[in-house]
């Protein structure tokens, strides 16, 4: 072993072990350091990007504090103990290296604070005989700490500028003497406890001056609403009077004071209440109240076992990261192995506290390192607990570890005195007393609560963590899209609808037909993911289209997905184009598909919305009435009106085959005015149905059993939503009671634009309802075009023969199609117009259908979309069924 | 190839930090077995304190390695006599003997007649005078407790 440190009297085998720890350590930080220099390269996957320097003024810091301290302990305190100053070492050093690769500005003063940290300890330990003026003064001490943290009351600021005042601010420096008052609480009890002891003493005359001096600390604490403090501060003191004295009455009233101070604290102060129900249900209020546990659990499950490397992860993305949450960053970037080092290391600095308990032989000191011993733990197990979700959140800081000058100077200054108690262990270690187990079994129980707490850390970055970090509020997705290029959304002749512009860190995506926005979904960091964008997110990524070893190997050696790969979608940007510009600014839908396939050549949505402008528009686009970010054609519910006439006559065949027209069966004259366009004086059946007659309809239902009617409208999936990917209507559930509904396909019966396409598709495609499909292929990692299979299944929806009659019945005279308008009343008292047409057995290409919905009253336009449309895509001149 | 690099980098972190910790524990495991060494050198053997009063022998058997006589009713040998002081001399077992060592008692304490000034070793059977007591001491060393 190199040793890189200078030290005293080489032949001692305390300054041997000590300077063989720290100089490991000092490799460990040196190769935590070269990898965040590296790190830059591997995200950027280019040496462009260039290496990392800062951080090296922190190691350069580091190394040389705690080598002298190394030299400066083993030259004064030859017998001390020597794994607490390699343990701290350690420690700080992982703390330092994480606040600086989060933020480099808050790195360099905590540098500057580990370094004046230190200076106060190489101060102290050339005068070691301080312990004894903090013995003698205790009250003058206890007194000025109570005083400055009164203070804060009148003159407390926060660094932040907002929040609870709990800082001092002096020459521009700000420091917490909440912080100072902890360890100033510890020598006092310390002393008043050394003092009580050689006289026979009543629980009383322990209890209630303490209790006094107890009291006013947390009367003040809980005034500035510090209460991760003054938890701390009652757990130190219980912890200290009971393991000393062994009293028992507070020993069983501690808990019960505890339940009513928490009570009490639940329902007055707000914080309180926050924490507890967050604790209580993390999974509750994703972003709000559970926000901060959630991604800090995330966050550690992220890390999973190995980490994802210092430098590689995303561990600003967890609030406050740098100081109560530095546990949880450390998780993510270091791994469970990272987080087991964390508490490994504070369990061996809480044994060796304990061991001076037990071996000290005065009983300042072992009052003192009892006192320490509850700081380090109840601090650690509180935050770490806080981390894991184990505890509430207290809002304190990681000893050595977290960000925070005051913290750390005082950290620094609780390691001086158990440095220098561990120097007056006599050599040879007496036999133990019979009284000094009470103290040694209380403070066991902080090591077993820490080994508790790495249970929950390694269930949380290993068992629980594929359902952690698959969980919607995981936002690492996002970092991800920005340094691996998603996949390219393709039409069906592979013309690019959706690809990404910028580079490595700063990926975008851009669409070269924004009106198909509401179809292929927006991707952004605050609002999330919709359309195909979500449910292609794995292919896009290629999770799905990668062999697993290369998704393992991406993630170990850059927390990334591999290069997504592109998907076809079955959308022809032609007919897209033409049908946008068709629409306009009119607000409606349209699906154009191919009746026999499924294949959907052409969806609309009007009005539609830019996804690179959501951060601008999302208040207008949420408060517009005409509802952009909707996908009309799939989540769009409309009434059908009288669009399903062809299919209810399917049921009378007979009847409309013995009555030549409609007019035997009305009894009397049809309203012709409940028709969307004119059908002509002499009302035929193809008249009246072509023209969405709304009257003769409903007469002619009216003939039909209604579970034979809800049976037909099963079979046309009515009552299913379509298996699409895409983000579907909940479909309406079949209505015994209102049977009218079914009859005039009005009020509380709807109908997505696709789930009519698909329905009139049936009508073309000999009966057979196509199952849908959108997207038809993906690129795997080789570069071939594999086939996506379809979500459902084509079913028999109408008889081969029904079909064929119908469409026969309603075949345009000299054109091979069939059309339906319709208008119709929703229930908001709006009128919106059908449109729906295809082709018929006559033509011989591609049999396809359209369907054409507009929210208001517009037969004539909604005719004039979909017949040039149907003409577009069939490539055929069309006569209108009116002429 | 970076990315190797930092992988492997990362490993070795990883590796070193664990060596750290294993470290650590080796240290104090070694510590613990020699000091459990050093306490099983400390066994007692076992020391039988006798003393007559008003014709009554009181004996008392000891395992521990520290004895303290004295008038102070927490003593570990109680003696209830004024010529006594409260905490009046030490028995104790070091290097496989037992000693006897005054704690500036006021009546001082005496070995066979001879005044205790220094750390004294004891045998089987000496007679120990503590103010105006005497204490008979039966050492058995053929027991040695583990």
């Amino acid at each position: 072993m190199i040793n890189i440190f200078p030290y005293g009297d080489k032949s001692s085998p305390i300054n041997q072990t000590q300077v063989k720890l720290i100089s490991l350590a000092a490799i460990v930080i040196i190769i935590f350091a070269l990898i965040l220099s590296i790190s830059p390269m591997i995200r950027y996957h280019s040496a462009a990007e260039g290496y990392r320097y800062d951080h090296w003024l922190g190691v350069a810091v580091w190394i040389a504090a705690f080598g002298l301290l190394h030299y400066q302990s083993s030259r004064k305190l030859p017998q001390r103990d020597p794994y607490i100053l390699p343990i701290v070492s350690l420690l700080s050093g992982i703390g330092l290296m994480t606040i600086w690769r989060l933020y480099p500005n808050l790195g360099f003063r905590q540098s500057i604070w580990i370094a004046l940290a230190s200076a106060l300890v190489f101060l102290g330990l050339n005068f070691p005989i301080f312990l004894d003026y903090l013995r003698r003064y205790k009250y003058i001490w206890l007194i000025s700490g109570l005083l400055l943290t009164g203070l804060t009351i009148f003159m407390g600021t926060n660094p932040l500028g907002n929040g609870p005042t709990l800082w001092l601010e002096f020459l521009g420096i700000h420091f917490q003497p909440s912080e100072f008052l902890k360890i100033l609480l510890i020598a006092f009890l310390a002393s008043f406890l050394t003092d009580r002891q050689v006289f026979v003493y009543k629980k009383f005359d322990i209890l209630l001056p303490t209790l006094f001096v107890i009291g006013s600390a947390l009367a003040l604490l809980v005034v500035q609403r510090d209460l991760g403090t003054a938890t701390i501060f009652l757990l130190i003191y219980v912890g200290m009077i009971v393991s000393s004295k062994g009293n028992k009455l507070l020993f069983y009233g501690a808990p019960i004071l505890a339940a009513i101070l928490i009570g009490f604290a639940y329902f007055y102060i707000d914080v309180v209440k926050l924490r507890f129900d967050a604790w209580l249900n993390p999974f509750s209020d994703p972003s709000g109240a559970s926000y901060q546990i959630l991604q800090s659990l995330i966050a550690i499950a992220e890390g999973s076992i190995f980490g994802t490397g210092p430098g590689l992860g995303s561990p600003g993305l967890i609030p406050v990261s740098v100081s109560d949450f530095i546990f949880s960053s450390i998780a993510e970037e270091l791994g469970l192995f990272g987080a087991g080092l964390m508490i490994s290391l504070y369990i061996i600095l809480l044994y060796r506290a304990i061991k001076l308990i037990k071996t000290t032989h005065h009983s300042f000191d072992r009052y003192l390192a009892l006192g320490l011993t509850f700081y380090f733990g109840v601090q650690s197990i509180l935050i770490i607990g806080g981390n894991i979700g184990l505890l509430p959140l207290t809002g304190v800081t990681l000893p050595f570890v977290s960000y925070g000058g005051s913290s750390l100077l005082v950290s620094f200054i609780a390691m001086l005195f158990l440095l220098i108690i561990s120097k007056r262990v006599h050599a040879n270690p007496q036999i133990e007393m019979v009284q000094r187990r009470r103290p040694i079994l209380l403070s066991s129980l902080l090591i077993a609560v820490l080994g508790l707490e790495m249970i929950v850390t390694s269930l949380a970055s290993f068992w629980f963590m594929p359902s952690l970090v698959n969980r919607p509020e995981n936002p690492r997705w996002i970092v991800h899209d920005r340094f691996s290029e998603r996949g390219k959304i393709l039409d069906q002749d592979n013309q690019i609808i959706v690809t990404n512009i910028g580079q490595t860190g700063s990926f975008q995506r851009e669409s070269n037909h924004i009106p198909l926005y509401p179809i292929i979904g927006y991707t952004n960091p605050t609002y999330g993911q919709t359309g195909i964008e979500e449910s292609m997110f794995d292919y896009l990524r290629g999770y799905e289209t990668y062999p697993a070893m290369t998704i393992f190997w991406q993630d170990l050696l850059y927390n990334q997905p591999p290069e997504g790969s592109d998907i076809r979608l079955t959308i022809d940007l032609e007919l897209q184009k033409f049908a946008d510009s068709l629409l306009g600014e009119e607000p409606g839908a349209i699906v154009l598909m191919n009746a026999q396939s499924g294949e959907i050549l052409t969806m609309a949505s009007h009005p539609y919305f830019d996804a690179n402008k959501l951060e601008d528009s999302w208040q207008d686009l949420i408060d517009n009435e005409d509802a952009p970010l909707v996908n009309r054609a799939t989540q769009g519910l409309y009434p059908p009106g009288s669009t399903l006439f062809p299919f209810v006559a399917t049921t009378q065949i007979e009847l409309i085959q013995q009555n030549e027209d409609p007019f035997s069966i009305m009894n009397g004259v049809p309203q012709l005015q409940t028709c969307a366009t004119f059908p002509g004086t002499d009302l035929t059946w193809q008249a009246a149905m072509t023209h969405g007659c709304q009257d003769v309809q409903a007469k002619l239902a009216e003939f039909t059993d209604v579970n034979q009617l809800i049976e037909l409208f099963q079979n046309l999936n009515f009552f299913s939503p379509p298996d699409i990917r895409l983000n579907v209507a909940q479909a309406d559930s079949p209505n015994y009671d209102t049977p009218e509904a079914l009859y005039k396909g009005q009020g509380a019966f709807n109908l997505t634009p696709l789930q009519m396409a698909l329905a009139a598709s049936a009508l073309t495609n000999q009966g057979i309802l196509p199952a849908p499909r959108l997207v038809n292929a993906y690129q795997d990692s080789t570069e071939n075009w594999i086939t996506l299979s379809k979500l459902g299944q084509n079913s028999q929806a109408l008889g081969t023969d029904a079909a064929f009659w119908i469409t026969s019945l309603l075949e345009t005279p000299d054109s091979p199609h069939w059309q339906i308008t319709s208008n119709v009343g929703t229930q908001d008292e709006q009128v919106i117009t059908w449109f729906i047409a295809g082709t018929t057995a006559d033509w011989r290409g591609q049999p396809t259908t359209v369907v054409v919905l507009l929210e208001r009253d517009a037969p004539l336009l909604a005719e004039e979309i979909g017949l040039s449309l149907l003409e577009q895509s069939t490539q055929i001149s069309l006569t209108n069924g009116q002429q | 190839m970076n990315a190797i690099l930092v992988f492997s980098l990362r490993l070795l972190l990883i590796l070193l930090s664990y060596t750290f910790l294993g470290w650590i524990i080796y240290t104090i495991y070694m510590d613990l077995k020699r000091e459990s060494a050093l306490k099983e050198e400390k066994t007692t053997s076992l020391i039988f304190l006798s003393v007559k009063i008003e014709d009554e022998e009181i004996t008392k058997r000891f395992r521990q390695p520290e004895i303290i006589l004295g008038r102070d009713p927490s003593s570990d040998f109680f003696l209830n006599n004024e010529t006594i002081s409260l905490r009046h001399c030490r028995v104790f077992f070091r290097q496989k003997q037992w000693w006897v060592e005054d704690l500036k008692s006021t009546n001082g304490t005496y070995l066979n007649q001879g005044q205790v000034t220094t750390s004294t070793i004891l045998t089987d059977g000496d007679k120990l005078t503590l103010g105006k007591v005497d204490i008979t001491i039966r050492i058995n060393q053929n027991i040695i407790l583990e």
